[in-house]
């Protein structure tokens, strides 16, 4: 498929230098079952600078997804054009790609699923090893390469994941809402390694959330979706390097926090058939 | 999985025991219905040895348990053979299954037995026609759990396959195809014990032979003692190939744990 990188070094774990990704006019529609057309993006533009970390925000079925894996590939635009770089995008270890439920081959140890990405590359076995042995180091997962995935609590899952999304050395990363599923510790240490792997590496980052907080915590800019669009994009100063603990502390986090929640309200309120946060709004005596 | 809870619940030294346990009340129960049933009818566990020894050591029982081991893993092999490759192609190429697929769950719910005159018309009453009977009888649930198997790859698998760059072949070796393993693994385990059946009816219903034809015939000439070893003989195949198979799913299932 696509050439692979070149390789200096199989134990080097940087990834390449973060790219831009651009979405011009932007749109996308599903076919259901019945003949319906839903428009799952619609007329998106968008510029991401190089080495950027943004969070796609947004109730549940506001396209952000869709967005992601139209970065990926994975989908053809109906309309518009995406680059990343000066290129379209084409799925392959040069974007990575992490997902909620960790995607993890069941009956693949952790070596050989983070391998996978590199896979039919023409990478001889042994620096196809030295490289994932080195990824796994970096994830902090060094000597669980013969583990299977149901050896592994959730966070561990995860981390194998990212090694498997960082191996091919990804100028831009793709993460769907991937600590959404952890509970709340790990994902404040997932968070922290995550900055920490970002502002070493400054791969240029798309982050779909449903977490305002997860949102502020980790991106240089907020983009909040609805019905397929973007409805606003924030960019956010806090100051750097940030982590989980102390991010919150700054004065500037509480105003953001309260605009971009009442931003989500009211899109989720607006929109009966989102069933995210309307129950949670309507049980307050708020619902519309 | 039922495995899994199984072995979790239960130390490996005590479900041993208890299945001790229960062989001893069964025999303890078909020693006490030969006492109280007329012995005609029901031999003692003991006679049923003394036939069985007999049995064997005669070369009745050998040569009958190798010919019918002949048919059975003769025919359930060419079964295998069939089966898999196009439960795999009916699951690879979309149109061509849903074409079939109808024929095949056609033909699986027809009773197989049905065929068997015509069996006889067009193979005779060698071991082509007892081979063939057994052939029937395991080849659709393996085409059926293959197809099904394969199909049902999980779709978050081959996306995130796909994400990563896979070549479509490469998503069929290393996602499709494995995950389809637990399915073909049933589909086996069921054609296994329809083939063992089919074996007995062959065996009874073409040329007369094997552990099906002793079947026959001591249960026609009210020999119950030799009849009892002939049954447990095929109990004991059957517990034999499906013990194999879960040891087979067992190895292949290794990363579950």
């Amino acid at each position: 498929m696509s050439p692979s990188p070149p390789v200096p070094d199989a134990g080097d774990t940087s990834t390449s230098r973060g790219r831009g990704i651009r979405f011009a006019g932007v749109s996308k529609a599903f076919i259901a079952g019945n003949g319906a057309r839903t428009s799952a993006v619609r007329e998106v533009d968008l510029e991401i600078a190089e080495q950027q970390f943004v969070a796609l925000i947004g109730p549940s079925g506001c396209g952000k997804s869709t967005l992601l894996r139209l970065a990926d590939g994975l989908l053809e635009p109906d309309t518009g054009r995406i680059a990343i770089g000066d290129a379209p995008p084409r799925p392959g270890p040069a974007i990575g790609m992490v997902f909620q439920n960790f995607r993890l081959i069941p009956w693949r140890s952790v070596r050989d699923n983070v391998g996978f990405a590199l896979e039919g590359r023409g990478l001889d076995g042994t620096e196809l090893k030295q490289r994932v042995q080195a990824q796994l180091e970096q994830v902090g997962l060094a000597g669980w390469d013969d583990h299977y995935p149901a050896q592994l609590s959730g966070g561990m899952r995860q981390r194998v994941a990212l090694a498997r999304a960082l191996i091919g050395r990804p100028g831009v990363l793709l993460m769907d809402e991937p600590f959404a599923s952890l509970d709340a510790q790990t994902r404040e240490l997932m968070q922290d390694d995550l900055l920490a792997l970002w502002e070493r590496q400054r791969p240029t980052v798309l982050f779909v959330t449903h977490s305002v907080d997860e949102a502020l915590l980790l991106a240089d800019r907020v983009i909040v979706m609805g019905g397929g669009a973007v409805l606003e994009d924030l960019p956010i100063h806090l100051p750097r390097p940030r982590r989980s603990t102390d991010a919150r502390r700054a004065a500037e986090y509480s105003q953001l926090r309260e605009h971009l929640w009442s931003r989500i309200r009211d899109l989720v309120l607006a929109d009966p058939a989102s069933a995210f946060f309307g129950r949670h709004v309507q049980a307050d005596g708020e619902g519309g | 999985m039922a495995r899994r809870s199984e072995s979790a619940s239960a130390p490996p030294w005590l479900i041993a025991a208890m299945r001790l346990g229960v062989l001893a009340l069964l025999l303890l129960l078909w020693a006490l219905a030969a006492d109280n049933v007329s012995r005609n009818i029901i031999p003692s566990p003991l006679e049923t040895l003394e036939a069985a020894v007999r049995l064997w050591a005669d070369g009745r029982l050998p040569g009958a348990l190798g010919a019918s081991l002949v048919t059975y893993l003769g025919g359930f092999v060419l079964a295998v053979a069939f089966a898999l490759p196009l439960g795999i192609v009916m699951g690879a190429f979309g149109l061509l299954g849903r074409t079939i697929e109808i024929y095949v769950y056609a033909l699986a719910a027809t009773p197989r037995v049905a065929f068997i005159p015509l069996i006889i018309l067009t193979l005779g009453l060698g071991i082509e026609a007892k081979l063939f009977v057994v052939f029937l009888g395991a080849v659709m649930p393996i085409i059926i759990n293959t197809y099904a198997g394969v199909r049902q790859a999980d779709p978050d698998l081959v996306e995130m396959a796909r994400s990563v760059g896979a070549s479509r072949s490469r998503i069929f070796k290393a996602i499709v195809l494995p995950g389809a393993v637990p399915y073909v693994l049933a589909g086996l385990r069921i054609g296994a014990t329809i083939g063992l059946i089919n074996t007995v009816v062959a065996e009874l219903y073409t040329a007369v032979t094997g552990l099906g034809g002793l079947l026959a015939l001591y249960g026609n000439t009210f020999r119950m003692a030799e009849y009892f070893v002939i049954v447990l003989t095929l109990a004991a195949i059957g517990v034999v190939v499906t013990e194999v198979l879960r040891l087979l799913e067992l190895r292949l299932t290794r990363w579950s744990n």
